[in-house]
């Protein structure tokens, strides 16, 4: 696990409430979720030991255990559509593994509503299975920057 | 991948082919970026008068000179720009501050991802053009930087 990872968990852990890491973007950068009062509480901690935190105006604490109803919603949206076999590998954020058929799709996705995203992870994995390089679509170069971030050797293509 | 002349062109014809703006390729030690003639960003446009209201502005409007030589450091996606890490924080930067190179100015947030502004170069701040919280375009101006010799 990535000492930002483990610093995030330990954090979230030692205060009050429910809180926990729900966006692994890069190293060194971890979005959490949670409790406001416990998400107050990590901007605390962060703010002593001097770690930059920023506080997200959000709409609902996304990634984590209290999206579960939300969860539902998405399991009874999914009901009855049909997903096909990938013909590429398409790897989750969800576990960071390739998916291996189709008919997990509609599970992964609401497992993925209330479980963190594992977007460094993802790359990692990607890179082990022997990935190199990556291609980002659209305007803006965000996603190529947690990249070469997470990755220091990838080559990275833009297409805006 | 070799990121010659070929390679340029090559890439230009995807562009072409696939009616995309710009292509960017980047390594661990090299860049290349592939532009189109006349490729525009009409959100841009847009955008620029609804970003500005409540940014700050230049300090000394009639110096020309320095004027001219001001480079702009614009938004890299679409998000909100945070000049502060929250409302009970001092700004990342200040107009009228130096910022030496590799300093964090501000960061733009997208699906909560956090994207750190970096001055690229040392240089002195003369007008932050976003209010803090304010959405910016892909392109969009968020800082006019004087630069300084290191």
């Amino acid at each position: 696990m990535a000492s930002g990872s483990r610093l995030s968990q330990a954090i979230c852990d030692a205060v009050d409430g429910y809180v926990v890491p729900a966006n692994y973007n890069s190293p060194a950068q971890i979005v959490v979720s949670g409790e406001m009062a416990a998400v107050d509480a990590v901007m605390a901690v962060c703010k002593e030991q001097k770690i930059r935190a920023m506080k997200l105006p959000v709409s609902a604490p996304f990634h984590c255990a209290m999206m579960a109803p939300a969860a539902e919603e998405v399991r009874a949206a999914l009901e009855g559509i049909e997903i096909g076999q990938p013909r590429v590998p398409v790897y989750l954020n969800v576990n960071a593994e390739p998916l291996e058929s189709g008919k997990e799709v509609a599970g992964w996705l609401v497992e993925q509503t209330k479980s963190p995203v594992l977007w460094r992870q993802t790359l990692e994995n990607m890179a082990r299975d022997g990935m190199s390089t990556f291609v980002e679509c659209g305007p803006g170069a965000t996603l190529s920057g947690f990249v070469k971030k997470t990755l220091s050797d990838a080559q990275v293509l833009i297409f805006g | 991948m070799p990121m010659d002349g070929k390679r340029a062109e090559e890439l230009l014809l995807i562009a072409k082919r696939g009616g995309v703006g710009e292509i960017v390729v980047e390594g661990p030690d090299k860049r290349l970026v592939v532009r189109r003639a006349g490729s525009s960003q009409p959100a841009l446009e847009a955008c620029k008068s609804s970003v500005c209201r409540g940014a700050q502005s230049f300090e000394d409007r009639s110096d020309k000179e320095t004027a001219t030589s001001l480079k702009t450091i614009e938004s890299p996606m679409v998000g909100r720009f945070y000049a502060s890490p929250s409302a009970d924080d001092d700004p990342f930067i200040r107009v009228g501050e130096k910022a030496e190179k590799g300093a964090v100015l501000g960061v733009v947030e997208a699906m909560k991802m956090l994207n750190e502004i970096e001055a690229e170069y040392p240089c002195l701040i003369r007008e932050v053009c976003v209010a803090d919280g304010g959405v910016v375009e892909y392109g969009t101006p968020i800082f006019r930087v004087q630069p300084l010799s290191s």
